[in-house]
């Protein structure tokens, strides 16, 4: 598995969001994308899923150029995003939307197996797997939606800010289970507002800023904490 | 008393597998299809067609295999042909009440013109009468009063189980979360339109058992489908299926006690009364 992006260009109708973003993701690895809200870090996932259609640039997955492919053909080559703030499917149970995670073609044969996988990282799954999704609590949710997304046995899964509006305690659970998923050896894009959380989990780190990377982190004992707050956050901080 | 309830009962099962279809199609693709009505009559003609001697004269079990498979075929390229050019486009629900009427005309007409207006029957499934707590009823009205619930529940474990089923409900509930999941939204759709008039089809023969085929037989089956969907809440299955009892029900009770004329009256206030206190329907659920 390897994904590098270059030059990549994309928005939504006239107004551009990404200006010729580059960036890459080495098998086996997270790497962690942070940086300001409303600088592309949401429309960069969206455009690798295709979601959103590229301008220009290349998305190369394993030596295929995925740039304009639509949402069904990156599924299938292995690339699963899990969206922001996901309600799933509201009126399906837990199990239900767990077993269409793996609607992949590649992946449905082996849900069952799957399946086991998933409830012995989220064991809070397997007790509400006959609940509707929407009757369970934000952190639940959210591990649903990655449940699901490691139903279709990703080789690459994107997070788009697992933890946002979660309470510190749970904040802190599913960064361990995040933890768990990168230890089961897929490869991750985080995106999270937290760069503690990222720093614990990524190795690499990205910052991307007004739509490119601004920052690129490979070795995050380079970086001081500080320094990114600072670069993050302005001088203020 | 018995009888009306018989009679309720075989309007209800057909109300059920016509609006089930229905509120498939409203619930994956947001549209409404005015077409329907007449798949439930392609349905029945074709499956008379095949059996009868005036057409190929195969018998009637042929004739019912023949329709299911035809009903597939054709709910695929009805769907095809007058719903997916305008999907995603702005005001898709609008122009899709058009052209799918301008398929249902055509098509009656089409039927009309092939077949001719004389009036057309197939065969029954089971002859004779049965006697069930002091009701007297034919075998046929029995049999459909069984057969619609089996088929309503292989369609709901079909929903909750299959791979393709439940790819339909995602696509209903969450179409952006179902696309991120890879789900094929095109090979869904032409799935749903497909099982929509299979549905039909069923009716469309238990109807042609029962009563009379006509080309304009599916317009009032139509009517109630669209009622029933909306009274039993947009896009809840078990609401649909609860609505198509009831209404068959109070239709029956009120032809009964109060007269055929005034029984849309009734049937109506019935209705308005009560989505007056659900305005999402029975099972139906706001918008939020």
């Amino acid at each position: 598995m390897r994904l590098d992006v270059s030059n990549l260009r994309s928005g939504y109708g006239r107004v551009e969001v990404l200006h010729g973003l580059s960036f890459s993701v080495d098998s086996g690895t997270a790497v962690g994308l942070f940086g300001p809200n409303g600088h592309g870090k949401t429309t960069l996932l969206r455009t690798i899923s295709g979601l959103v259609p590229a301008t220009t640039g290349k998305i190369v997955f394993d030596g295929k150029d995925i740039a304009g492919a639509n949402a069904e053909a990156v599924v299938d080559c292995g690339i699963v995003h899990v969206a922001q703030a996901s309600t799933l499917f509201p009126r399906m149970t837990v199990l239900e939307a767990l077993t269409l995670g793996a609607y992949r073609k590649a992946a449905w044969p082996h849900r069952r197996t799957s399946l086991k996988k998933v409830f012995s990282i989220f064991p809070r799954l397997a007790e509400r797997r006959s609940q509707h999704c929407r009757t369970l609590s934000g952190g639940e949710r959210q591990m649903a939606a990655i449940g699901v997304g490691l139903m279709g046995m990703p080789r690459l899964l994107m997070l788009d800010e697992p933890t946002l509006g979660l309470a510190p305690k749970i904040r802190q659970e599913l960064a361990r289970q995040i933890g768990l998923v990168a230890q089961t050896g897929v490869s991750l894009i985080v995106v999270d507002q937290d760069v503690d959380l990222l720093l614990g989990l990524c190795p690499r780190l990205y910052l991307i800023e007004k739509g490119i990377v601004a920052l690129d982190i490979q070795d995050r004992n380079e970086l001081k904490h500080q320094d990114i707050i600072q670069r993050y956050f302005g001088s203020a901080a | 008393m018995g009888s009306v309830i018989v009679a309720g009962l075989v309007s209800g099962s057909i109300y059920a597998l016509i609006a089930s279809g229905l509120s498939l199609v409203w619930g994956a693709l947001g549209v409404f299809n005015f077409a329907h009505g007449v798949l439930l009559m392609m349905g029945a003609f074709a499956a008379w067609w095949v059996s009868d001697p005036a057409g190929l004269g195969l018998g009637l079990f042929a004739g019912i295999a023949a329709s299911l498979i035809f009903m597939l075929a054709a709910g695929s390229i009805l769907y095809a042909l007058l719903v997916r050019p305008w999907i995603g486009t702005p005001a898709a629900e609008l122009t899709v009440i058009m052209t799918t009427i301008a398929g249902a005309m055509f098509l009656e007409n089409l039927a009309l013109y092939t077949f001719g207006a004389r009036l057309k029957a197939l065969d029954q499934i089971v002859t004779g009468t049965v006697t069930i707590a002091g009701t007297a009823m034919h075998a046929q009205n029995l049999l459909v009063i069984i057969l619609a619930p089996v088929l309503l529940c292989s369609l709901a474990l079909f929903l909750k189980l299959s791979k393709h089923g439940l790819a339909i409900r995602a696509i209903a509930q969450n179409s952006e979360a179902a696309r991120l999941l890879g789900i094929k939204v095109e090979r869904t759709y032409f799935i749903t339109f497909g099982v929509s008039a299979l549905l039909a089809g069923i009716a469309g023969v238990m109807i042609g058992g029962l009563f009379n085929i006509t080309p304009s037989m599916g317009n009032d089956p139509l009517l109630r489908a669209f009622l029933v969907v909306v009274f039993g809440g947009l896009g809840s299955l078990p609401g649909t299926i609860i609505a198509a009892y009831v209404i068959a029900l109070i239709e029956a009770t009120s032809s009964y006690y109060i007269g055929i004329y005034w029984t849309p009256v009734v049937l109506f206030s019935v209705l308005i009364a009560i989505l007056l206190l659900r305005p999402n329907g029975l099972l139906g659920r706001s918008s939020s």
